[in-house]
């Protein structure tokens, strides 16, 4: 008996090892596409606007100003962002708005920055998947070196289960408006003093130095939560089922 | 020792935990999340990387898991085959090693709790435990019979 649950452990522990990529790290994929590690979830999308996340009446304001080339802010979205997310996003404490700050393609309509800010917008309500997938898999050969190219932009707009007509529509004639839309949006944060990106504003204030570690934003933005604040019952997190599908949504039982 | 109730126990648990992995293999294949019971977490597990293994939908190895579970339990119900049990309870361990791994990808990993995957994980503890019960009982009613 001894053996068995000595055995059982073992093939139990082996079948984790496997599992878990320790041997074989490879991350799991949707054809071409890394799929996120902790994407961000579907049910803190703000319904009344799909590039920001979480209660719209939070008392922190806080808008992102980033380029999906940036390999700064793929920093921040991948090891940072999940835990402000978990800690405050989805407790309602912060209302998070993504904002382009398209530079690193030096303004070319159709540069990559522009493309992929462009796609994202596309992509709908389905605007924060597209971030995680766009960060997920930021070119590891350097920016403008064609990675987010149109093909690559519409594999994943296929994988996050945006409605195809209407995003080609979005990016026909190289998504013209939608590029207007992201340059106007650059052209704001220029004039607001933004220099670079990440940057991050809290109430509208913006904060120095780029991206921020954890340790040093909880504490800027638990400095903007009034003492004896709660969530009201309809804030927050919404637990409403957001049914909207993933690209190909297994869970782990 | 009589076998219907606690099979019939042990049978439920098995068939539950088919049931939730059924549902899970089911959003895969229709292309949608979980209905979650609380929270986002079902969309956020699902849509992590640590949601397949080898590109396989983990949910696709809860039903092959579970199948042969409740398969295990019928027929030690039908023969009373003490190895089958046996067999049962190695089953059994290996799935608690496992739902403990993915309970701790879910707390300090992927930071979200799926509600169906931890109802899943559960009916392999609790049926588990169960079966060791049973399996004890049986072991006791052959010595003295």
């Amino acid at each position: 008996m001894a053996l068995i649950t000595a055995a059982a452990v073992v093939v139990g522990l082996v079948v984790v090892v496997f599992a878990s990529g320790v041997l074989n790290p490879a991350p799991a994929s949707v054809g071409d596409l890394i799929m996120p590690l902790q994407p961000t979830p579907v049910s803190l999308i703000d319904p009344t606007n799909p590039r920001a996340i979480g209660n719209p009446k939070a008392p922190v304001q806080m808008e992102i100003w980033s380029d999906f080339q940036c390999p700064a802010c793929d920093e921040f979205v991948l090891n940072v962002e999940p835990t402000l997310i978990s800690q405050y996003v989805a407790t309602g404490k912060v209302h998070l708005l993504y904002r382009d700050f398209a530079f690193i393609d030096s303004g070319a309509a159709n540069g990559e920055s522009h493309q992929a800010a462009a796609a994202a917008r596309c992509a709908g309500t389905k605007f924060w998947p597209f971030h995680d997938y766009l960060f997920q898999n930021q070119s590891t050969t350097g920016e403008n070196s064609g990675k987010f190219s149109s093909a690559f932009l519409s594999s994943v707009a296929d994988a996050v289960g945006v409605d195809r007509s209407a995003y080609d529509a979005c990016m026909a004639n190289g998504a013209a408006a939608t590029v207007a839309e992201v340059d106007a949006e650059t052209a704001q944060g220029t004039a607001a003093g933004i220099h670079q990106t990440p940057t991050i504003s809290l109430n509208g204030k913006l904060m120095a130095g780029g991206a921020q570690p954890m340790s040093a934003l909880g504490p800027a933005i638990d400095a903007l939560i009034p003492a004896g604040w709660t969530p009201a019952p309809s804030a927050g997190a919404s637990t409403a089922p957001a049914g909207s599908p993933s690209p190909s949504p297994s869970t782990a039982p | 020792m009589a076998r219907g109730r606690p099979a019939l126990l042990l049978g439920v648990f098995a068939a539950v935990g088919l049931a939730i992995a059924l549902y899970l293999s089911a959003n895969v294949l229709a292309g949608t999340a979980p209905v979650c019971i609380a929270g986002g977490g079902c969309e956020t597990v699902a849509q992590s990387q640590y949601s397949k293994w080898f590109g396989i939908p983990v949910a696709y190895f809860g039903i092959v898991f579970s199948v042969i579970l409740l398969g295990l339990i019928v027929a030690w119900w039908r023969t009373g085959d003490g190895r089958l049990l046996l067999a049962g309870y190695a089953q059994g361990l290996i799935g608690v090693v496992i739902v403990l791994y993915l309970r701790y990808l879910e707390l300090f990993v992927i930071h979200a709790i799926c509600a169906w995957c931890v109802a899943y994980g559960a009916t392999i503890v609790f049926g588990w435990i169960a079966l060791v019960f049973v399996q004890r009982r049986a072991n006791r009613a052959a010595r003295e019979g």
